[in-house]
């Protein structure tokens, strides 16, 4: 279960991001937009080897003492961002790729919303529930 | 690992048959996907031209009237049905022949008025709205008038003048798209003045 | 064997289409006068033939012949007339009405955005269609001097 998801844009700038509401919620701001660096700089190692067989998903891009930090890189160069508690440790890879998968998705149905124009904030409520979907349960 | 679309297996082909103009002419498969994107398209540029959910759901209703009025001459050359007796029998070809024909779905039909002269299809799927979520501000637009256009425009070339109109839509949080149909007149022959 | 003419004309009585390949004579009248005529008794033909039908029928009006040609027809529900004349030898020109509908009309005329409906045809890419047609059916052969 993620603690905060986030939805970057080509141009780095946040399209959606959705945290555990108990916490502070800045920090997890502060983590993803650090995190970003770390994406860039995954990206631009890939592009020099040109491989056949992009790879969307960045995998564990740095962990905290409390978190640790997944990425994932869609061909259009949208990133998604999911911070994940550092104590579930039952999270293996293969379920974070899977997250990451049904986040894409639900982003590409979110294209393909005649209403949706590319480059806004993300307001749809399919996205939300699903989101909300692989949020912890905070009670 | 390689990364599939995975929503390839929900994508519905429809099939567009040639006629045969030429010997050559095959069979032609077109992404339904593609059909609902540019039916968005036109959708929201429609609201962006006109800025009013009111007019634009009468541009959108004259629009499938003319589409209408052509589209009956192709479905009566494809489908070769003669015409129809009463009201339930061009309710039946209607969900059954021309929806399949055209978008692929067969609506079912309910709730006959007790004069049989009104009735409503049930689409449990309407491909039109396939990914489309209505923002806020476009509460009042109904996003399939097209569908009513077409009916109406259809239905007048045969000789009925009907009124279409959606009473469910999946798009405002119903969990069915329902669209009403009602009988209100023949349209008569006018003969050319001079004969008979 | 022979095709002498065809004539598409809309509900309201208007002639959509004329177009004619082997026609020996003509009526002696202006085209218009000659359409309204044509119209008139196809009309008149149809509702006789409804009434005295002793049966329910399901395509009404279908041919006529004279000792000289033979006048077949086409109707769909939506209004739309198809009258081919031949000479005798056809016995039946449904089938080519139908492709003329079918495939020629509908799709080069009905279809066409800038073709308004119910209106003449102007379209000549359905004239040529239609003549490469009636000139390939099998029952199209030069004018036998008889007829």
């Amino acid at each position: 279960m993620a603690v905060c998801i986030a939805v970057i844009a080509k141009e780095n700038y946040p399209l959606y991001i959705r945290s555990v509401p108990t916490e502070n919620e800045l920090k997890f701001h502060y983590t993803v937009h650090t995190s970003l660096d770390v994406v860039d700089e995954k990206i631009s190692a890939m592009g020099k080897a040109l491989v056949d067989q992009r790879e969307l998903y960045l995998g564990l891009l740095y962990p905290t003492e409390d978190y640790k930090v997944y990425g994932y890189v869609t061909n259009s160069k949208v990133k998604f961002v999911m911070v994940v508690d550092s104590s579930n440790t039952a999270l293996r890879d293969n379920e974070i790729r899977s997250m990451f998968r049904k986040l894409h998705n639900s982003y590409t149905d979110i294209m393909c919303n005649p209403f949706y124009n590319p480059g806004d904030r993300i307001h749809s409520r399919a996205f939300d529930t699903m989101v909300n979907s692989m949020m912890m349960q905070v009670c | 690992m390689s990364r599939q679309g995975g929503r390839g297996t929900e994508s519905k082909k429809m099939y567009w048959y040639l006629p045969f103009i030429s010997p050559s002419a095959s069979l032609q498969l077109m992404n339904s996907e593609l059909f609902t994107l540019t039916y968005g398209a036109l959708v929201t540029q429609l609201c962006k031209d006109y800025e009013n959910d009111d007019d634009v759901n009468k541009q959108l209703d004259k629009m499938g009237y003319n589409i209408g009025v052509r589209l009956i001459e192709d479905f009566l050359a494809r489908s070769n049905v003669g015409r129809c007796h009463d009201f339930r029998e061009t309710a039946d070809v209607i969900a059954k022949i021309a929806f399949k024909m055209y978008l692929g779905i067969t609506p079912s039909i309910t709730n006959w008025s007790p004069g049989g002269d009104e009735f409503s299809l049930i689409l449990e799927n309407n491909p039109l709205v396939d990914f489309v979520e209505l923002p806020d501000n476009h509460s009042t637009l109904i996003y399939s008038n097209l569908l009513c256009g077409v009916l109406r425009g259809a239905l007048e070339m045969v000789q009925m003048a009907v009124d279409v109109k959606f009473v469910q839509d999946t798009l405002k949080g119903d969990s069915v798209t329902e669209i009403r149909m009602k009988f209100i007149r023949r349209i008569e022959d006018n003969l050319p003045a001079g004969e008979e | 064997m022979t095709i002498h003419n065809l004539y598409i004309f809309e509900r309201g009585g208007r002639c959509l289409f004329y177009s004619e390949w082997h026609r020996r004579r003509g009526p002696g009248i202006p085209q218009e006068e000659e359409f309204k005529l044509m119209f008139g008794m196809l009309f008149s033909l149809r509702s006789f033939v409804a009434k005295m039908s002793p049966t329910d029928m399901r395509d009404g009006f279908v041919a006529f012949h004279t000792s000289k040609y033979r006048l077949h027809y086409l109707e769909t529900p939506s209004g739309l007339r198809l009258v081919l004349n031949t000479d005798l030898g056809v016995p039946s020109a449904r089938e080519a009405l139908q492709h003329i509908y079918g495939n020629l009309f509908v799709e080069l005329v009905v279809k066409n955005p800038l073709c308004p409906p119910r209106a003449p045809v102007q379209s000549l890419l359905f004239r040529q269609r239609l003549d490469a047609f009636v000139r390939s059916l099998p029952y199209f052969g030069p004018r036998n001097p008889q007829n």
